[in-house]
């Protein structure tokens, strides 16, 4: 009973510290920058790799830091209530501003990882002669200093004291790819989705997004990234959006879609057939409806509006399924379906892709395996959405509007006011902001994601990251890949890597699922580590975690 | 005669084995302890998983040392390595006060195993350099070792990274093995 209860509770405290490594400012060492820490410093409560935690925990005169930190491994020690505690106030984030509060990046780079004696001695300037300490109460003020200039809402930041938005950490670096015309009606429904979203995820996912797109700092409500969004279309009938729903960004470009057609009719109509019947999507019933669109969506950006729109009637007869599942799915039947379009236009691989079997809470491995590594875009967007609300009222209005996202005539979006029911409202709007950026843009891209995709690779991987539990880690693993600009070549045969990342982990003789690197000398149980060896336990310890390019890359991200 | 002979030949030269387990808890420096024997020298390491394996040439006996990985979760491995174990060295970092309780307790759960009752003990309260550090006396009470019947133990003093006590160590455990 005691035992089973324990047992509960650490269990809750591994899920808790996977999410919290999940976050995007998690995702890398603390003190070397490579991604994937496997340990947790306990010392200050930042995360860190394998190689770094030797560097901390060693206590040896010459050899380490003094005094010593402690380090835990994530995966292999078991954390106490407070532990856990002590770790969601810190993080890397909050480490940052305290431990390099000083620090440049762009005057002086952290040393790689692959370099450990720089690693080291950068550590002991970090530590130990405290070169760019800031106390912790003073941090906070430059961090929320810093955070407002870089355009984030104080609302935002005042709601998560904890997490510090990620704009402090990108904001300087965002890639200025301006896809957002600003109209200033539209910023009260950039307000009102922050309004309704306060939660750290949503500020994550906000912040980055605004990164993703970077937002200007001028737009009324900066740190929201599906500001953007609205503004794909910079359209004034947005407005009429607003009042739909918290996804009246995406509305307002669905409704402004509708003049869109006309500029769509710019793009090379779509030449492949129109919809596919048998619903690929699976399971997803209703909310297929939405999705449908994007099977007709082109493989190649160029389908126009009234394509989507007459997809959209045809499925939401056809894609209703029983499933008991059907809703969970719902959302990811986007995925599921852009799937289809972006692996060679098999259609029915979307079947398998649809995962029946979610339960409302972090959706099946497989969805994230398959549609996730994919659509890491649509990962991001989908957390962002459904994650951080647990009610879901505030998403259901949108889905009352798919018409208007695709510009489809009243009658068509009538048969899917039922959508407004389903859990997720995610559907089809989420998804529209990548196809829609794709129409602001003069010459519409082959790959509706590329225009987007390309510029902004870099900050969809660490967006995905922020939404912990809707894909239970995986997507986040195999997300930064999913933005190199080719889907198919990324990606045909490497959902499912597992057998490759096992087989490449070097073992102890004792334990098989332990194997590790290990910078010390040839040994029987541990191969040496080449430097840029990742221990990852989330490779031997969790098999939902999967690298897209196999173990034996040092780096599973890069 | 031939026989006698090469026996007597093989008494002389002949190395004689003593397997040695190392365990405690994460961060008490088995490792550490476990290359500055082998190789003199303190190398950099990262927590171990898994285990780590080296024999040790010292006064004409060669030690196994086979040095386990310590952190909580997997130390319920170590049970698949008391098997044949002559000697059990358990490595405490003396300056970790607040963990010293969940060493002892190790210990004794060890101690319980009927696979290590012949195991002598050899305790190495290890980073005696680091501030605050237990010493001897104060860390046999921590770990409750006056209570151990019907088994040798020692606790020796080191600081692995320096070297220091950990020849003293083996010292204790050839006594013993040539006591068998």
């Amino acid at each position: 009973m005691a035992a089973s209860a324990k047992r509960k509770q650490e269990e809750k405290h591994l899920k808790l510290l996977r999410e919290m490594t999940s976050l995007p400012q998690n995702r890398k060492c603390f003190d070397c920058d490579q991604r994937g820490p496997t340990y947790a410093n306990m010392t200050n409560g930042s995360f860190v790799c394998t190689s770094c935690s030797g560097i901390l925990k060693t206590s040896a005169f010459r050899r380490g830091l003094n005094p010593p930190h402690r380090v835990k491994s994530i995966s292999m020690t078991t954390f106490t209530q407070q532990e856990i505690e002590f770790l969601q106030k810190h993080g890397n984030e909050v480490c940052k501003q305290i431990w390099l509060g000083l620090y440049d990046d762009r005057s002086s780079a952290v040393p790689d990882f692959r370099e450990p004696q720089r690693v080291k001695e950068f550590l002991q300037e970090k530590y130990e002669k405290k070169r760019w300490y800031i106390p912790p109460d003073q941090a906070k003020v430059v961090a929320s200093v810093h955070a407002s200039m870089s355009g984030s809402s104080a609302s935002s930041t005042s709601s998560t004291p904890e997490v510090r938005p990620l704009k402090t950490l990108l904001g300087d670096s965002a890639p200025a790819l301006h896809l957002s015309r600003n109209t200033p009606s539209q910023s009260p429904v950039v307000s009102r989705v922050q309004l309704s979203h306060q939660d750290r995820k949503f500020d994550l996912l906000s912040d980055l997004g605004g990164d993703i797109f970077a937002a200007p700092a001028s737009q009324s409500a900066g740190s929201s990234g599906f500001a953007n969004f609205a503004n794909f279309n910079s359209h004034p009938a947005a407005q009429n959006a607003n009042a739909s729903s918290d996804f009246a960004n995406f509305d307002a470009f669905g409704t402004s879609a509708a003049a869109t057609v006309p500029s769509a009719a710019a793009f090379p109509s779509a030449p492949q057939a129109p919809f596919q019947p048998p619903q690929t999507g699976g399971s997803a019933g209703l909310a297929n409806a939405n999705f449908a669109n994007f099977d007709n969506f082109p493989k190649s950006c160029s389908a126009d509006f009234a394509t989507y729109s007459s997809a959209q009637a045809n499925c939401s007869g056809g894609g209703a399924k029983a499933d008991g599942g059907a809703v969970p799915a719902d959302r990811y039947a986007a995925l599921a379906d852009l799937d289809n379009i972006f692996s060679s236009g098999k259609t029915d691989q979307g079947s398998s892709s649809a995962p029946p079997s979610a339960g409302v809470g972090p959706p099946p491995p497989q969805a994230a395996m398959l549609g996730g590594d994919r659509y890491a875009a649509l990962a991001v967007l989908d957390t962002g959405f459904s994650i951080p609300a647990p009610s879901n009222s505030s998403f259901g209005t949108v889905t009352s509007t798919p018409g208007a996202v695709f510009g489809a005539p009243p009658g068509v979006s009538a048969p899917q006011p039922q959508q407004a029911v389903l859990p997720q409202g995610f559907g089809g709007p989420s998804t529209n902001p990548f196809v829609s950026t794709g129409i602001p843009q003069a010459a519409p891209p082959s790959n509706p994601f590329q225009a987007n995709g390309r510029p902004a690779a870099a900050s969809f991987g660490p967006g995905s990251m922020s939404m912990p539990a809707g894909f239970s880690n995986t997507t986040a693993y195999n997300l930064p890949t999913s933005f190199s600009g080719n889907f198919q070549q990324a990606f045909p045969g490497q959902g499912f890597p597992h057998s490759q990342a096992y087989a490449q982990q070097p073992n102890g003789g004792g334990f098989a699922a332990f194997g590790q690197g290990k910078a010390a000398v040839a040994q029987f149980g541990q191969n040496m580590s080449a430097p840029g060896v990742t221990n990852n336990p989330f490779l031997a310890g969790a098999p939902v975690a999967q690298y897209p390019a196999g173990s034996s890359s040092t780096n599973p991200f890069l | 005669m031939g026989l006698v002979f090469s026996s007597i030949f093989s008494r002389l030269i002949e190395k004689k084995q003593m397997r040695l387990l190392m365990v405690g808890l994460d961060a008490a420096g088995k490792t550490t302890v476990l290359y500055k024997l082998k190789l003199g020298e303190v190398v950099t390491t990262i927590p171990t998983i898994g285990f780590n394996v080296e024999t040790v040439e010292y006064k004409n006996i060669s030690f196994t040392v086979w040095d386990v990985g310590g952190q909580n979760v997997i130390r319920p491995l170590w049970r698949h390595y008391y098997q044949n174990t002559m000697g059990l060295i358990f490595v405490v970092d003396s300056s970790d006060r607040e963990r010293i309780q969940e060493a002892a307790l190790e210990l004794q759960m060890m101690l319980e195993e009927d696979a290590l009752r012949d195991a002598a003990v050899l305790v190495l309260a290890n980073k005696q350099d680091l501030p605050n550090a237990m010493l001897v006396h104060e860390m046999t009470e921590k770990l409750r070792l006056h209570a151990l019947k019907g088994r040798p133990w020692y606790v020796q003093s080191t600081c692995a990274t320096k070297g220091t006590g950990l020849y003293e160590g083996l010292d204790w455990l050839s006594d013993q093995l040539s006591k068998r």
